[in-house]
């Protein structure tokens, strides 16, 4: 009984050592932002982001950072994670589109108007928030449903008809939203090209002839990994580039 | 050489015998009267291009209207056939004179044709006066429609009427539309559009009674000057030949010039075309105020003319002014001698500086139509006293501009971080979960399954079921007979013994109440092989509840007599 307590306690503390160390880290990258030490700033925000917990708002600051630091490729693909976590995050999609508009070449982007629309509207900063709805909507739904079979009122079964619906209703959207935002938050199959410059090459050799050639902030769409390459495809046309080159959003 | 020809000959037979191209022309009449409607009827023999002549001043109103006719006749033997191409115009004369109209020509076959002589029309004088441009002519000559004009000269912004009538030997019923013509340069409105009631006089024309119809009537203002040609006007109107049939009239109008003269007089600058007697009011509420305060300015045009071609005042205010657009109140009215009534333009002037300000006057003129003359209106001049007002005390107002947002370099940092996600620890897809997620339906469904084999039960597991619990139930209910003999109450034990005897036999032996008779029960009892020793039991203890219902019982007989039924009924679960 002594033992269990002492390692909860163990557990706590370590629990919130690691939540203020992520805090100062966040505290810490923007005092060295302010002071305008915006490669030390990444730094911090990098340490914090380190680990598996995620946040919109840090990546946010570390795209600024690194935009400050002249580093544009880097800064979109910050941004756009933090738009990944969080796509109601105003300010990552204005700096987006203005850091978007200095880099070199043209990406066809497919219309995303009514995604971007989609996802703002049902994906927040709380990647649980809909699989909670599910579990709730699914627990109502089941005692209504109770109610239904267990009574012999007339009204009291129209209205937990009507309910049921509901809630079953309610359950599907909520259960396909919390799934399509985990696949959207774990979805890595965009990058950003992080290198001045990238040359595609034909195939995965260091000989291979080069197809094209991208520039730093060039969104592509990877294809497939093999050892250190990977292929993309960007405007219709695919090539393998070095794995460095490019960052996985 | 004989055959050739002949083969030739063969072969130019059907041009050599085929008809020449000729085209010849007509009209329904070649005297008029002015304004009169006449037809010009192009008749073609061949389906050639025809080229219309011009018709000069003639007024084309209608057509051309294409017609194609075809007969044969047959002489000696020989069918001859015939095809007619004809073009149908309707002209009409403005005015009395003399009209040549030019033959017509055909091109067919690289070969050109004409109709022959010219055509003359002679139109005279048409019979009714008062407007310059007589009637229109109809189908029959039994009614047709005419538009009319108070003046046929006018100067540029002068008011004039037109007034569409419909002339008919019939009386008309109903109106089915009206259809205006088209005129360019000329403001109109309509005196009276959503008219509902209209006038019907009788007028006798040329020997020959019409109903006439005044169908509308509109204020007109020329905008520029020279002649300006106001199209013929449609109507269609309906009356009633008999009870069941009804005819329908309809046509074109006369078309009317009007003459629109430019002003007698030389124009000054502050001049914007108004013509008519207007007269000018302006009103200010105070001209002294405190810094960031308003001001109102009424500015009010009164009088009868073409107040359509007013302009917003401009007015001029001193710097430290701000004035916004103005709230305009219109309360014209359209009359027949012109627009009549008021506009009033109320300006919120707000003073932003301190001081004493000149307001300029504001001013316009106007051609007086009944002196021939130009005449000026003009406000006063008049001085505005600001005094500093507090900073502190009351927005100043100094009109708004666009917000120019120029986005020159990315937002600031956020200095607060928001809830962490953590990839691995996704609620959806956990176990978790999925267990609460699936658990309760599952659980629920569970429910339902089982409810619903209850419900399904056969009527013969439900008798089973029943038969089973037949003895546990009437042992209760003897138990309770028992109890209540104790106390006292001997009637209420009778009576549940017996009903607890009846539902156990019942239950146990499958009869109903109908059936259910000593008889019945000791024929069941044989069937299911009970011993005899059990059967002469149930007789002698159903004869004994019989008979206390008749005689009176002791309650230690009736005591006695529930023991038995006790025993008897675990007699005959055990033995059925």
């Amino acid at each position: 009984m002594k033992t269990s307590k002492i390692l909860y306690c163990l557990l706590f503390a370590v629990c919130a050592s690691t939540a203020l160390r992520a805090q100062n880290l966040f505290t810490e990258g923007n005092d060295y932002y302010a002071q305008e030490h915006y490669k030390t700033a990444a730094k911090s925000y990098e340490e914090y982001l380190d680990s598996a917990h995620q946040n919109s708002e840090v990546y946010y600051n570390l795209g600024n950072a690194y935009y400050k630091s002249k580093r544009i490729g880097l800064a979109i693909w910050a941004y756009e994670r933090a738009l990944k976590l969080d796509p109601r995050n105003e300010d990552a999609k204005f700096n987006l589109e203005f850091v978007n508009l200095q880099t070199e070449d043209k990406i066809e982007q497919p219309d995303p108007a009514l995604s971007e629309w989609l996802k703002r509207l049902l994906y927040g900063p709380q990647t649980n928030l809909w699989a909670y709805v599910s579990i709730a909507s699914s627990l109502i739904f089941s005692l209504i449903i109770l109610v239904f079979i267990l009574t012999r009122s007339r009204r009291i079964r129209n209205m937990s008809m009507m309910g049921g619906m509901l809630f079953g209703l309610l359950f599907a959207v909520s259960t396909l939203t919390a799934y399509f935002h985990k696949e959207a938050v774990l979805d890595n199959s965009e990058a950003i090209i992080v290198s001045e410059k990238a040359e595609v090459r034909l195939s995965p050799l260091d000989k291979a002839n080069i197809s094209f050639e991208l520039h730093e902030g060039a969104k592509v769409k990877v294809l497939q990994q093999n050892d250190s390459w990977t292929q993309i495809e960007v405007n219709g046309n695919s090539g393998w580039v070095q794995e460095e080159e490019l960052k996985r959003i | 050489m004989k055959f050739s020809i002949a083969i030739l000959f063969l072969l130019l037979t059907p041009v050599l015998w085929s008809q020449a191209p000729a085209i010849e022309v007509s009209v329904s009449k070649t005297t008029v009267e002015e304004g009169e409607i006449f037809t010009y009827q192009i008749i073609a023999n061949q389906d050639c291009p025809v080229t219309a002549p011009d018709f000069g001043e003639l007024e084309v109103v209608g057509g051309p209207e294409k017609g194609y006719s075809s007969s044969s006749y047959t002489v000696n033997n020989v069918t001859t056939k015939q095809n007619q191409y004809s073009l149908t115009f309707y002209l009409r004369a403005p005015k009395k004179g003399t009209y040549s109209i030019p033959p017509a020509s055909m091109k067919c076959k690289l070969k050109k044709v004409n109709s022959g002589d010219a055509v003359t029309i002679k139109v005279v004088a048409g019979g009714n006066p008062g407007n310059n441009s007589s009637q229109q002519n109809t189908s029959n000559g039994n009614y047709y429609l005419k538009i009319t004009t108070d003046k046929n000269s006018v100067y540029v912004g002068e008011p004039f009427l037109l007034t569409l009538k419909f002339y008919s030997v019939k009386k008309p019923t109903q109106i089915e539309s009206i259809e205006d013509g088209n005129a360019s340069g000329i403001w109109r409105k309509d005196l009276n559009p959503n008219r509902l009631n209209y006038t019907m006089t009788q007028e006798t024309i040329r020997g020959l009674k019409y109903y006439v119809l005044e169908l509308k009537q509109e204020l007109c203002i020329a905008e520029r000057a020279g002649k300006i040609i106001i199209d013929p006007y449609y109507a269609s109107l309906i009356h009633s030949q008999d009870i069941f049939t009804s005819v329908r009239e309809d046509g074109t109008s006369n078309s009317l010039t009007i003459d629109v003269k430019k002003l007698p007089v030389e124009t000054p600058s502050d001049f914007n075309g108004l013509i008519g007697r207007f007269d000018l009011v302006h009103e200010i509420d105070k001209t002294s105020l405190t810094q960031g305060q308003s001001f109102e300015l009424n500015i009010r045009i009164t009088g009868t003319g073409n107040f359509n071609a007013f302009d917003e005042p401009k007015l001029s205010m001193p710097a430290g002014f701000t004035l916004v657009d103005p709230e305009v109140t219109d309360e014209t009215e359209v009359t027949t001698s012109g627009l009549r009534g008021s506009i009033n333009y109320k300006f919120i002037v707000t003073a932003n500086e301190p001081g004493d300000f000149e307001v300029q006057p504001f001013g316009f003129s106007y051609f007086d139509l009944s002196s021939k003359s130009m005449k000026q209106l003009s406000t006063e001049k008049f001085t505005v006293h600001v005094e500093k007002g507090d900073e502190n005390h009351g927005a100043v107002y100094k009109g708004q501009k666009v917000i120019d947002i120029e986005n020159t370099d990315i937002h600031f940092i956020h200095d607060k971080p928001n809830a962490d996600v953590n990839l691995n620890d996704f609620v959806f897809g956990s176990l978790p979960y999925l267990t609460l997620v699936t658990v309760p339906p599952v659980l629920v469904f569970l429910v339902m399954l089982l409810r619903r084999k209850k419900q399904n039960i056969s009527p013969e597991d439900k008798a089973e079921s029943t038969k089973k619990g037949a003895r546990k139930t009437a042992q209760k209910s003897l138990s309770q007979a028992l109890q209540l003999l104790k106390s006292g109450d001997d009637k209420g034990a009778l009576k549940l013994l017996q009903n607890t005897l009846i539902t156990y036999l019942m239950a146990k032996l499958n009869l109903s109440l109908s059936n259910l008779s000593l008889k019945s029960i000791t024929t069941e009892l044989e069937h299911k092989k009970a011993p005899t020793q059990v059967m002469l039991e149930l007789s002698h203890v159903w004869k004994k509840i019989e008979m206390a219902q008749y005689a009176p019982i002791t309650s230690q007989n009736l005591g006695d007599t529930i023991r038995e039924t006790q025993k008897l009924v675990d007699q005959l679960d055990e033995n059925i």
